[in-house]
């Protein structure tokens, strides 16, 4: 549809006469992914009155593929909040990158990344979805390699594109065992086809794809290109890998895994329960021994996904549509985390916590920015994160798992930890010397920031506004 | 005398020397070029006729009457394969020669060059429309000659001598083992036409003689198709030859190899009657395997790309292996993909030869900051390679892998899904490497291409990812094509 259209040609439109407008075609791509955000609302309707959108056109006829895109519950708020995410992403690098060489090349970069989330987000049947997965591979691997901070990311890529990559054909795998057991790729029919595939490979096909959806959502223990990714990306491509790229897994387990191989799920969600609080304990343990701003909130964003994994694994409904509303308050409040840091990063010169201190005279909107953000992810009421890590838990206690869903809450504790820490340090306490002409970041930074702090809150009162569009898919 | 297309081919390449006898000041020698762009062209108008012909009717047979009868004289059979093939060999044909017009603008002898270039793909289209065995041996025969000449052709320097040297011998080995199969099959069934061949041996018991030709043909064809273990000229020929040439033999030369031995085993040893399923599947293990391996650890821009070639033969192999419609699909869908991704990377490696003057990935390091377009369409081709969707690469391999799990050989799939991961790790190396910035001293000077290069690669570029979003059209037209197998 045009909302995943609209990038992939304004990218291409970039790219090749960006040059002539150097300067303005940062906003040109803010228009650009603006506009595909409105797209996407524009169907709030139909999904409000639970009408599924299923549009459908030839292709392939020769090996019967149609290109197919699907909007429902499940699919329209994450691919809402991914627009929303990247393009504000896109608006706060029009300050962020201004300096940098080949601004062309980047935003053509990002749009085609954006594309490619959104076109995960609304693809209709399992090949189409493979080809947008691996789209977003490849943009985001030149957006480090090309645009990351230190000498080292040339390194760093290649790990992330050869880690995703293998996890990703681990996946394809599993598509085409389903193809041959089935004969058909299409979400739709899933759930009914299913019960095709003979029971002595129905785990495997299962784990194959959980492999792949593993890697992206970086899963214990295959998290390890996480950490350094988005601490090597340029700030507003971390806000978008961690915000949004990595709940790409999460849908597709919702999607595929939940509405298709319910009853393994529901076999082996004591396992997938256990991995998901590993996952979180580790991130936040890890979290806790960091001093660089952005391998720290990397490493909480590996221990949100643990919450999220959680949540899809105990197979229970509401566990379900709070790990799916967490996807959104997460996607808000981490990328909102990332551009304050980017903020201070911006404005001080150090990601270096221990150098940080007494930022809150300095730059007060930030702060309390910064401050909503840590404390939603800290499931702190009424804010957003509240609400959804609350429907995490009680999904785990209606499914009977009382043991695993107790050693989950009390691990939040770390995350409230860890994050009380680093906003301390950051923004109150002594000021150093070196700190004390930090200037007031530009408009065009604090603009975005407080947008999502804006969405956090207002999500925070009022949940129904974004729970009303969701549903667990079964 | 045979069919228009090819007529077309072998006139305009008799009277190549003529044009370049007339053209003898150095400043008139573009129009060489000029003159086989112009060949090829009106080569593709007359294919298409040849095309529409085929559609409507078939198969044409032309049996020539010059100068003997059948099997002496040459016997034309045109399916929809031989005009799928034929059609790969024109177009990469015309963008090699496109691309040739300023690479080889510094070389001398460009009338023997274009005289050889336009002998070759009348060779390989030759091989395509053979109908019998023995117009097949003729015309592989001259493809062959004319590739050993242009793989030596650059003879003031060493390399291109010594390779185009083993060359010739292994590739001569492999012709006369063809020839001794093509005469043990005249023996046993005293015909040579291939119809006829699969009427008389339609119901032949599998007895030791027949096993023997067959291994004989495997092994004839398979060391043109480079398939491990008779692989060793390549990586030798295809990085010491002129880089459109390279273009030609590893985008079209190698799949001839492949397109021949298909041709062999489906119509005359019916894979019923022989099992040779199992053995090509091996082959196609080791080949990939091999080939992938043995690309990680060059220091050759080109060499990197003639070892990709083998593993993608391997890929092509696979659906051969599986047997059924669906695999040769995939098998025709990837030699046409493979033809527009290897030709276009070669043609890529060859303007940063032409710019910067060295193969090694050292001393190119940097050169994409210096060359943009280059290296966009570079980064094209080598992702399409690697396999990543959205690119024509992704389709076929995709095709391939769908077709061979219900041929009961899942263990294929899986080797071939674990080997496209591996080659990713080399082709990302060869991108990063190009991509590292700072440039080196060797390439700080360089400039982007001149035009008439760079048009046939981003003409290649765009079709890549065309045929990656929209492959219907092409896939159609390949399970035409493969439908010409199985029947």
């Amino acid at each position: 549809m045009l909302a995943i259209i609209l990038p992939i040609i304004s990218a291409i439109f970039i790219y090749v006469f960006g040059k002539y407008a150097e300067r303005y075609v940062g906003w040109i791509a803010t228009a650009a992914a603006s506009l595909s955000v409105c797209m996407i609302l524009s169907m709030v309707t139909d999904v409000i009155e639970k009408r599924l959108i299923h549009d459908t056109y030839a292709w392939i006829p020769s090996i019967n593929l149609k290109l197919g895109f699907m909007v429902d519950m499940v699919s329209f708020p994450i691919a809402l909040i991914v627009a929303v995410v990247s393009a504000l992403s896109c608006f706060y690098s029009i300050k962020y990158m201004e300096n940098k060489r080949g601004q062309t090349g980047y935003y053509a970069n990002l749009l085609l990344f954006m594309a490619g989330m959104i076109g995960v987000m609304l693809s209709a049947n399992l090949i189409q979805f493979y080809l947008f997965w691996e789209l977003m591979l490849i943009p985001s691997y030149f957006l480090i390699a090309s645009w990351g901070v230190s000498k080292k990311r040339l390194t760093i890529g290649f790990k992330y594109f050869i880690f995703t990559h293998i996890g990703a054909l681990f996946m394809l795998m599993g598509i085409l065992s389903i193809y041959v057991f089935t004969g058909t790729f299409d979400f739709a029919e899933l759930p009914r086809v299913s019960a095709d595939i003979p029971s002595t490979s129905i785990l495997t096909v299962f784990v194959l794809l959980l492999i792949g959806f593993c890697v992206k959502m970086a899963i214990f223990p295959v998290h390890t290109w996480l950490p350094d990714a988005h601490a090597e990306a340029p700030t507003p491509i971390s806000a978008m890998l961690s915000g949004v790229m990595i709940k790409c897994g999460a849908y597709a387990f919702a999607r595929i895994l939940l509405s298709g191989f319910g009853q393994t799920v529901l076999q082996t969600s004591d396992t997938l329960a256990i991995l998901g609080v590993v996952t979180m304990i580790y991130g936040g343990l890890m979290a806790l021994a960091q001093t660089d701003i952005k391998r720290l909130l990397a490493y909480s964003s590996i221990s949100q996904m643990g919450y999220i994994f959680f949540g899809l694994g105990v197979y229970s409904t509401i566990g379900a549509t709070g790990a799916l509303f967490h996807v959104v308050n997460h996607a808000v409040c981490k990328s909102l985390l990332f551009m304050c840091a980017g903020v201070i990063m911006h404005q001080t010169g150090t990601r270096n916590i221990r150098r940080l201190g007494g930022l809150a005279d300095k730059m007060p909107i930030t702060c309390a920015a910064s401050l909503i953000g840590a404390l939603s992810l800290a499931g702190t009421p009424p804010l957003n994160g509240f609400w959804s890590e609350w429907m995490i838990f009680s999904g785990g206690v209606f499914s009977g798992k009382i043991l695993i869903t107790t050693i989950a809450v009390v691990s939040t504790a770390i995350t409230a930890g860890y994050y009380l820490w680093f906003l301390w340090r950051a923004f109150f306490g002594t000021t150093p010397k070196n700190l004390e002409n930090t200037r007031k970041p530009s408009w065009l930074m604090r603009i975005p920031i407080i947008v999502l702090a804006v969405i956090a809150v207002v999500v925070g009162i009022w949940p129904d506004l974004v729970l009303r569009l969701l549903s667990a898919p079964f | 005398m045979f069919t228009e297309p090819l007529d077309v081919l072998l006139i305009f390449m008799v009277t190549t020397p003529v044009v370049g006898w007339m053209a003898y000041r150095k400043a008139y020698q573009k129009i060489l070029g000029v003159y086989a762009v112009l060949g090829l062209s009106v080569t593709a108008y007359f294919l298409y006729g040849v095309y529409r012909e085929v559609a409507d009717k078939g198969v044409v047979l032309i049996v020539g009457q010059m100068p003997f009868n059948p099997p002496l004289g040459a016997c034309l059979e045109i399916d929809m394969l031989s005009v799928f093939m034929a059609f790969i060999c024109t177009m990469i044909g015309l963008v090699a020669v496109v691309y040739s017009i300023k690479y080889m603008e510094r070389d001398t002898g460009l009338t023997e060059y274009y005289t050889l270039l336009l002998g070759m793909i009348a060779g390989m289209m030759g091989v395509a429309f053979a109908g019998d065995f023995f117009t097949l041996f003729v015309f592989w025969e001259l493809m062959c000659l004319t590739s050993y000449a242009l793989v030596a052709f650059r003879k003031q320097r060493w390399e291109p001598i010594e390779a185009g040297f083993k060359y010739l011998i292994m590739s001569a080995a492999g012709s006369a083992t063809i020839l001794l199969a093509m005469s043990f099959l005249y023996g046993m069934t005293g015909t040579v036409n291939f119809a006829s061949l699969a009427t008389s041996l339609n119901n032949a018991t599998p007895d030791g003689w027949l096993y023997v030709t067959l291994t004989l043909i495997i092994v004839g064809f398979g060391i043109k198709a480079a398939i491990v273990p008779f692989h060793t000229w390549l990586p030798d020929a295809h990085p010491a030859a002129p880089s459109p040439i390279s273009a030609v033999l590893s985008g079209v030369m190698i799949e001839t190899g492949v397109y021949a031995l298909c041709r062999v085993l489906f119509v005359v040893f019916s894979p019923a009657q022989f099992h040779w399923g199992m053995v090509i599947a091996v082959l196609s293990v080791v080949t990939m395997t091999v080939g992938n391996v043995m690309a990680l650890l060059q220091s050759d821009i080109k060499r990197l790309l003639a070892y990709s070639s083998i593993a993608q033969i391997g890929y092509i192999l696979v659906g051969v292996a599986a047997g059924t419609e669906l695999g040769l699909t995939g098998t025709t869908f990837h030699i046409f993909n493979h033809a527009l991704m290897k030709g276009l990377a070669f043609l890529c490696a060859g303007a940063f030869i032409f710019r910067a003057k060295t193969r090694n990935l050292d001393e190119l390091s940097g050169i994409g900051r210096k060359m943009p377009i280059s290296t966009v369409t570079l980064s094209i081709a080598v992702f399409a390679l690697a396999g990543m969707p959205g690119l024509n690469g992704f389709m076929s391999k995709f095709v391939l892998f769908t077709a061979v799990i219900p041929a009961g050989m899942a263990w294929l799939a899986i080797a071939s899904v674990l080997n496209s991961a591996f080659s990713v790790a080399y082709y990302l190396r060869l991108i990063l490497i190009i991509i590292r910035s700072p440039p080196t001293e060797k390439v700080a000077a360089a400039k982007e291409a001149p035009i008439t290069m760079l048009i046939p690669m981003c003409v290649m570029a765009t079709f890549i990812v065309l045929f990656g979003v929209w492959p219907e059209p092409i896939l159609a037209f390949a399970q035409r094509a493969a439908s010409c197998l199985i029947d």
